[in-house]
């Protein structure tokens, strides 16, 4: 472990925080539950992650351990997070625009954020075209199909 | 012979077209993640109402046992498992197929599920009423050992670190806990919120772990999903069929492990994959190549997951007591239908069991053909689609994927913000095995130690409990073995080889 | 391809134009014309699903149209009842509900649902409770494990489905009525309680007639947590034969949207009614355990405030509820 990687690993501290928060929150709804059936494992489990926490944190301190984490490098965050976004705005608008509409605008928005090849007006026409066949393929497979009640949406009522 | 009677019933051409095309059915569906086979065969039900009994038997059988292989297309090709039985197929599938070998790992899962299949459909022709006691056997501290040992894996699973493998297996555990507690019926880490009272819903939380992280780097970059090394290769059959019989042992102890955790109700395919996995990494002579791509890792998760099929049938139908959750629905199926489940219906109602068994027989064989031909396709699309359609398409099968196995739309909600937190903890070294791990095997664990603690106080034999019965005592000795096992071995041979830096 | 994509999504798009001109509404008097979404709060292969599976044919031969069962588990059914009047209030969205659930559950913490939001319009059966005991067991009758239990304080362990459910309150109330301390040992799910009871890992089980009626060949039960004994186990005693004054289980019925008309609400009931009139049908659900019962939308309210005070009572008693 070389002196400059250990001074780049902020996130080793950061990440032993998180987890120790993690298992004080836990915890503390643990002293909630009423039955001792309910909180004898997510207690004990909570300790142990406390402990191997502060194992991470004293790793850190004294600079042995090693960090198997990697850089980000020559890709792009803004695609990620445009995903990312996509992919929750569109679970989260389910219930408003219905199973159907929110599918059709993320799966709309991931492929223009997926694309790396330039528009050629063969690409214009087909990826829409097939974006629509298989999200409309999916549906009817779900829906019909297999018979899963998906979500009609509360403004627009398909 | 009745055997042959039952066996020309089973051919008769309205089974064989059930069969293949339930075979073909369940294979698309296990292959799209968030499609159980659990959820196939319930959509099934009001249409075998009309059927013959072994006909009805047939057509669910052939659905499961397609669906639990197809779970191994998304395992492979995108490191989803489709169904939870193909969890472990991940571990070496997907580094398999990274780098350019997707066709042979494809090929190997199939054959690997074809005997894992049939080995599971033998047992439960020729000693379904005795094996039935293996259920019986098991009790809570036996299923809390049994979930230990599945736990163990996180440790061989913790590619150089142990520590931050060890804290996502603690993750995994308390989300496990999340929601309403099965058995002691609590309300856990809701925080008051609603969204969460239904507990972190297992098949949305894998796919989300699994697979947003690669759809997250996919997107990030124009480099191709998968590297392909030469125009077609074919279905590589010669290599996977050589691959398969210089590692038949591991095929066979495989799919033995996976009848027999088959046979014990609630442990099922996932765990089955997960200990054949274990099994055969402890016994490989280069341990050190599982997770990286070996051909082993696949063959013993594949053929584990299929012999539960079989297995699984066991106790549902000598016992009435379903082995896995597709069995629970077919044992409904069959109640409905006025078919009265016990030992004595291998006896009395002879036929329509052991015409079922043929037809598993005959679906499992026909998954080789069928299987390789879809897998071939399912291969070739996912190589050769642009990658503005791959990563849209794979999005949106995962929402309506995990929204489909409980019809809701916060588990879609949940399954996306996981694989958020997943891509970022793989990002620290935390990766997402350990933290599944936990979250699958923490609810068997925690109700088997609650279960047995409870006997053993009321009884005043907690010491007992846990460590005096004799199918306990042989668990804690594996897991002590595949906990220590290798470095025992490492010690005992010396310093002769250095191991890999992977 | 092209072509085929083509005409694919020309057939996409009528569909979805015929389901726009499907929702148009539809009158009280040919209800049912399209087939009515069955809502499971559960996972397939349960007694809610079986029970609901028994219905399905029956609905599709008196009226006409299928009963589509789906499922929505999670959160021991709170997850679904808390969505239930969120849902279409046309009368084809119909839900079970389940006692003692839909009255613990609320009163446990706050799970995004109160007993009174829920407009139950039929409850159609229970599984009565019942101790259950391998076939090769000592204890031959309820005396004999009364005997036990007070012998040896503690020592005698029952598998049961679940906290806070049915069994685990019949046995706190037995407990109390016999003067004895038992140890109730929570299983997911009545099957994992009967394995547990069939491998001897407890001396016997809290289990429902339906665990009698299934497992006969390796399980009696001692007696019956019903008025009168059960016609598929003649006999059985009742609790209340030998003295005590247990009459439960887990009673099913279906509820639908708060805000879903009345007469809507009448003619399913009247539906349910009739499917539970049929002899066939109550000749399948008895041979499988169950007990039917009759409490159609007009007796519901009297019928869940006079169950809700019993229960609340045992699970007062069994710590569930503060």
């Amino acid at each position: 472990m070389t002196a400059e990687s250990q001074a780049r690993d902020t996130a080793t501290p950061f990440m032993a925080a998180a987890f120790a928060g993690l298992a004080t929150l836990v915890l503390w709804d643990t002293t909630s539950y009423t039955d001792a059936d309910s909180f004898v494992f997510p207690r004990t489990i909570a300790i142990v992650l406390m402990a191997l926490s502060i194992v991470l944190a004293l790793q850190w301190l004294f600079g042995f351990g090693k960090t198997n984490g990697q850089a980000a490098s020559g890709a792009s965050t803004f695609r990620r997070i445009v995903l990312a976004a996509a992919m929750l705005g569109g679970a989260l608008a389910m219930p408003y625009l219905g199973f159907l509409l929110a599918g059709l605008i993320a799966f709309a928005v991931i492929l223009v954020t997926a694309m790396y090849d330039p528009w050629t007006p063969y690409r214009l026409v087909v990826y829409p075209v097939a974006g629509a066949v298989i999200v409309g393929g999916f549906y009817l497979l779900f829906s019909r199909a297999l018979q899963v009640p998906l979500p009609t949406g509360l403004w627009t009522g398909f | 012979m009745a055997a042959i009677e039952h066996l020309l019933a089973a051919l008769s051409p309205f089974n064989v077209l059930l069969a293949l095309g339930g075979v073909i059915a369940g294979t698309i569906v296990g292959s799209l993640p968030g499609l159980t086979a659990t959820m196939a065969v319930a959509v099934l039900v009001p249409i075998t109402f009309s059927m013959e009994p072994a006909s009805a038997l047939i057509l669910m059988g052939a659905i499961y046992t397609g669906a639990i292989y197809g779970g191994a297309y998304a395992a492979i090709l995108l490191n989803t498992p489709g169904t939870p039985s193909a969890i472990a197929t991940t571990f070496d599938g997907y580094p398999m197929a990274k780098r350019g070998d997707g066709d042979l790992a494809m090929t190997i899962a199939c054959l690997a599920s074809v005997v894992g299949g049939l080995v599971g459909a033998l047992f439960l022709m020729v000693l379904a009423p005795p094996l039935a006691g293996v259920a019986l056997a098991f009790g809570p501290v036996e299923y809390f050992w049994l979930a230990v040992f599945g736990l163990s894996l996180i440790a061989s699973l913790s590619e150089g670190n142990l520590l931050k493998a060890l804290m996502g297996g603690c993750l995994g555990l308390l989300l496990s806990t999340v929601g309403v507690a099965e058995v002691s019926a609590d309300i856990r880490l809701t925080f008051g919120s609603q969204v969460l009272i239904g507990g972190i819903e297992t098949v949305s939380a894998l796919i989300g772990l699994y697979c947003i992280p690669v759809l997250i780097d996919l997107v990030a970059t124009p480099a191709r999903h998968l590297k392909v090394t030469q125009e077609s290769k074919g279905l590589r059959l010669r290599e996977g069929l050589a691959l398969s019989w210089k590692h038949k042992f591991n095929l066979m102890r495989s799919s033995i492990v996976g009848t027999f955790v088959g046979i014990l109700p609630g442990a099922g395919g996932s765990i089955a994959g997960l200990v054949a996995y274990s099994e055969a990494m402890r016994s490989s002579r280069n341990p050190e190549k599982f997770g990286k791509g070996a051909p082993e890792g696949i063959q013993a998760s594949e053929s584990a997951n299929n012999a539960t099929v079989g297995g699984g049938f066991i106790p549902t139908l000598v016992l009435g007591i379903p082995g896995t959750p597709p069995d629970a629905v077919i044992l409904g199926a069959l109640l409905v239908q006025g078919v009265k489940v016990g030992p004595n219906l291998f006896t009395s109602q002879g036929s329509i069991v052991y015409t079922f068994i043929w037809g598993l027989f005959l679906a499992t064989i026909l998954m080789l053909p069928v299987g390789l031909l879809i897998g071939r396709y399912a291969y070739r699309t996912i190589i050769t689609i642009p990658k503005a359609l791959l990563v849209p398409t794979v999005a949106f099968m995962t929402l309506i994927g995990s929204y489909s196995i409980r019809n809701s739309t916060s588990d879609v909600a949940i399954m996306v913000i996981l694989g958020c937190i997943g891509w970022v903890l793989g990002r620290f070294g935390f990766s997402a095995s350990p933290i599944v791990l936990g979250l699958i095997l923490g609810s068997i664990a925690e109700q088997g130690f609650v279960q047995a603690w409870t006997i053993g106080a009321a009884t005043h034999n907690l010491g007992g409990i846990f460590f005096g019965r004799p199918i306990s005592i042989a668990i804690i000795l594996f897991i002590v073995l595949s906990l220590f096992g290798p470095s025992l071995v490492r010690f005992i041979r010396g310093k002769k080889e250095r191991p890999n830096d992977g | 391809m092209l072509s085929g994509s083509k005409s694919l999504f020309k057939t996409i798009a009528a569909a979805t134009l015929a389901l726009g001109f499907g929702t148009i509404a539809s009158q009280a008097d040919d209800f049912p014309s399209k087939p009515i979404n069955y809502i499971i709060p559960f996972g397939p292969g349960g007694e809610s699903d079986i029970t609901a599976r028994h219905q399905q044919p029956f609905f599709k031969k008196m009226f006409g149209q299928d009963l589509v069962i789906s499922y929505k588990p999670g959160g021991g059914g709170a997850t679904a009842w808390a969505q239930l009047n969120s849902m279409p209030n046309d009368g084809y969205t119909i839900m079970g509900i389940n006692l003692p659930h839909i009255i613990i559950k609320p009163m446990q913490k706050d799970v995004g649902f109160k007993t009174e939001d829920l407009a139950g319009f039929y409850m159609f059966h229970y599984t009565p409770d019942a101790i259950v005991v391998t076939n090769d067991s000592p204890f031959k009758s309820l005396d004999d494990l009364i005997k036990f239990a007070k012998e040896k304080p503690g020592e005698l362990t029952f598998s049961g489905s679940g906290k806070g459910t049915a069994n685990h309150l019949a046995q706190v109330t037995f407990d109390k009525l016999a003067g004895v301390k038992t140890t109730y040992v929570p299983f997911k799910g009545t099957g994992a309680a009967v394995q547990a009871l069939l491998g001897n890992q407890v001396v016997a089980s809290w289990g429902y007639t339906s665990v009698g009626a299934k497992h006969a060949d390796k399980a009696r039960m001692l007696a019956v947590a019903m008025e009168e004994r059960h016609p598929a186990f003649p006999d059985v005693p009742t609790f209340k034969e030998l003295g005590f004054d247990i009459v439960s289980g887990a009673y099913r019925g279906i509820a639908v949207p708060k805000s879903t008309p009345p007469e809507i609400q009448k003619k399913l009931s009247d539906m349910i009614g009739k499917i539970n009139a049929d002899p066939e049908f109550r000749k399948r659900m008895e041979a499988d355990g169950f007990s039917l019962v009759d409490v159609g939308v007009d007796g519901m309210e009297a019928f869940l405030a006079e169950k809700a005070k019993g229960y609340a009572e045992a699970a007062k008693e069994a710590d569930v509820i503060k």
